[in-house]
């Protein structure tokens, strides 16, 4: 991991209209994500971490311009120059995915199932004309080498292939075009273990191996701690704290990070966890509440929690949380 | 009395799996989905079935409650509910069998992994309530509604009076399982079969609606059998654990010995897959090959070609490996501990 960004989301915000009637009148807005800020270096895994409902899939998709955002920056940095993502034209943006990627959480929706696997790994490679029909096959047999299968199996279609097997296909799509960056939003969690397991092996290897940037959306803080760097806490459309991962598990320093980990099953039936139990469900980011989204639910939540909205700060370094107690509060972190 | 050879055997079982056997008989040929099944469920204990997708643990499940439906067919074995009235042998009743459609959902109850689809989108939650007391309970209408009124309070649906009118949709993922739970719970079951109950919910409300279940079998001393692929969920709320790898049953101890001291080649490999359990960033575990295609039928250990540990010349031939006791209370099917039982 280097010290120099290749992505900067600056104030990020996706929001969504509610329309009513026939006219589609516009009602409301889900603000389903807030104004987010992160960088992520070069060559790091950033974890994005957060129940379902909180915009971390947004933020992936609006990074990438599959959405596009309502405001903010999203600053690509190639080489020497920057590009804002969030404002590029067609032409440019056509340009710059190749340089990102995304896989996606379901392998079963994710891949075609009327193309072949060898249709679904040169179909990147088609659209950006890349190589003679010839070498784009040279490169599909490689890519499938690459992600642990074999070269026969690419006339074969997605039906034929176990989840794990299709989360591979997946994988060889994503780097058909050697991108620097991938944006992988829950691509573990539909697998079994063992399968997760052969998963996470092949992303840290092919890391390692082609030196590629990871946004890592998941929920499950296990497998994030295995594999990311830093971690960025996301709650109702705001980052709320980010840290390297060991400080963020062995000294969280918002509430609701220290919630997460405590609703994190320990393999220990002696030690069952009882006391911290987050009470409610995340809130409706179409009606936040007021001040701090979080205070509704949190135990430690006083009057100012619940009138202004805390900034972020940052309380040592490389360790930022948005929470009005976060000098006085002694949080319990995970070992 | 139920026959000894079940592992987990207690002197007061509510019910009793002996040597089921579910085949799907298909075009390609017969899916072997459960072959040869023993497990007892202890009155008042929780019986966790771990296992990974294609193991069986669900159509074991469904087979309880006789819900297999053609091409899938009971073959052999038999499952017996131990009622106060006395032992009632599900396998043996008529498909039509009144009495089957009062077992279910009075006697055993079950609660599936996603309550969207379990639920139907044409009813209020409170109507669709309503339909399991009248069926099994001898209520007037008012009684009856003031009745799943308390269920969903005690089920922790905030609201109650407010979600009884209102759709399946109009609800969150952990509101439709608490709501799915208090369904189950209404007419106060002796079993609840809970297929995945928490895996489409996000760890918090997880955390939230396993300490539910624990608090009410505390109150009504229902027995609870759980089915996962989440050892997590197991650590959280087994006493007996059972795991399954290809339609039987290779391991089963109470859920401490099996975290911490596992004996059967596949629990401590699916243990040693799970990040946490090492160095963060260092290569994780993994169990060579894959699950076999369900038709192929395997001399041997189910687990042979895919066990670190296998013995050649013995693993691969033959009938699989016997359940047996290794320690007290601890038993594994593998050959690796022949010779060794308590």
């Amino acid at each position: 991991m280097s010290n120099e960004p290749i992505l900067q989301v600056r104030e990020l915000t996706k929001y969504f209209p509610i329309t009513r009637g026939m006219l589609n009148r516009v009602v409301g807005q889900v603000r389903a994500v807030d104004g987010v800020d992160f960088d992520l270096m070069r060559g790091e895994c950033l974890g994005l971490v957060g129940e379902s409902g909180s915009g971390k899939t947004t933020v992936g998709r609006t990074i990438l311009r599959a959405m596009a955002p309502t405001g903010g920056k999203v600053l690509f940095h190639d080489g020497t120059t920057a590009v804002d993502l969030a404002t590029a034209d067609h032409h440019a943006l056509y340009g710059l995915r190749r340089n990102m990627q995304m896989i996606f959480q379901d392998p079963y929706s994710s891949l075609n199932p009327r193309m072949t696997v060898r249709e679904i790994i040169a179909e990147p490679l088609e659209v950006h004309r890349i190589g003679s029909r010839r070498e784009r096959d040279k490169r599909v047999r490689q890519l499938l080498n690459q992600v642990g299968l074999q070269g026969q199996h690419e006339n074969w279609y997605p039906h034929a292939f176990s989840g794990g097997q299709r989360q591979r296909i997946g994988i060889a799509r994503a780097l058909a075009l050697e991108p620097k960056l991938i944006i992988a939003d829950e691509p573990v969690s539909a697998l079994d273990i063992s399968v997760q397991a052969q998963v996470l092996n092949l992303l840290q290897e092919l890391q390692g191996r082609l030196g590629l940037t990871y946004l890592f959306i998941a929920h499950d803080l296990g497998v994030v701690r295995h594999i990311a760097d830093r971690v960025p806490v996301i709650y109702l459309g705001r980052v709320v704290e980010l840290a390297p991962v060991d400080d963020l598990f062995a000294t969280p320093a918002h509430p609701y990070t220290e919630a997460l980990l405590a609703a994190m099953p320990v393999l220990d039936p002696a030690r069952r966890s009882h006391s911290l139990r987050l009470k409610g469900e995340v809130a409706d980011p179409a009606h936040p509440p007021t001040g701090c989204a979080f205070h509704p639910r949190c135990r430690y939540a006083q009057d100012i929690c619940k009138e202004n909205l805390p900034e972020i700060a940052e309380i040592t370094a490389g360790h930022q949380v948005r929470c009005h107690r976060a000098a006085e509060l002694q949080l319990q972190g995970r070992k | 009395m139920p026959p000894t050879r079940i592992p987990g055997n207690y002197m007061d079982n509510i019910l009793t799996i002996d040597n089921l056997h579910t085949h799907f008989t298909l075009d390609d040929g017969v899916v072997r989905a459960v072959q040869g099944l023993h497990l007892a469920i202890p009155r008042g204990g929780t019986v966790c079935l771990v296992g990974e997708s294609g193991c069986g643990k669900s159509v074991a499940a469904l087979s309880v409650l006789r819900l297999i439906s053609p091409p899938g067919k009971i073959v052999e074995g038999k499952v017996t509910l131990f009622r106060s009235e006395g032992p009632l042998e599900l396998t043996a009743l008529k498909e039509s069998a009144n009495e089957l459609r009062k077992v279910r959902g009075k006697d055993i109850a079950m609660v599936f992994q996603e309550p969207m689809t379990s639920f139907s989108p044409v009813y209020t939650i409170g109507n669709q309530l309503l339909e399991a007391v009248r069926l099994h309970l001898p209520m007037r209408h008012r009684e009856a509604k003031a009745h799943v009124l308390r269920v969903m309070e005690r089920a922790e649906i905030p609201d109650a009076a407010r979600r009884f009118d209102q759709y399946p949709h109009e609800l969150s993922g952990g509101l439709r399982q608490r709501a799915m739970i208090a369904m189950a719970l209404v007419c106060h079951p002796s079993l609840l079969i809970a297929d995945e109950p928490t895996t489409a919910l996000d760890v918090t409300i997880q955390a939230q609606v396993l300490a539910l279940l624990r608090d009410l079998q505390q109150e009504t001393g229902m027995s609870i059998l759980l089915i996962t692929h989440d050892f997590g969920v197991v650590a959280e709320i087994a006493q007996q654990v059972a795991v399954m790898y290809l339609g039987v049953i290779v391991e089963q101890a109470e859920v401490g010995p099996i975290l911490k001291s596992p004996l059967h080649p596949y629990t401590k490999a699916l243990l040693q897959a799970i990040p946490g359990n090492v160095q963060r960033k260092s290569e994780l575990k993994v169990i060579p090959g894959m699950v076999p295609d369900p038709f192929t039928q395997l001399a041997g250990c189910p687990f042979h070609p895919r066990c670190e540990a296998r013995i050649v010349g013995r693993c691969d031939r033959g009938e699989p490996p016997a359940l047996l006791a290794i320690e007290s209370g601890h038993w594994t099917a593998c050959h690796l501990y022949a010779g060794k039982t308590a």
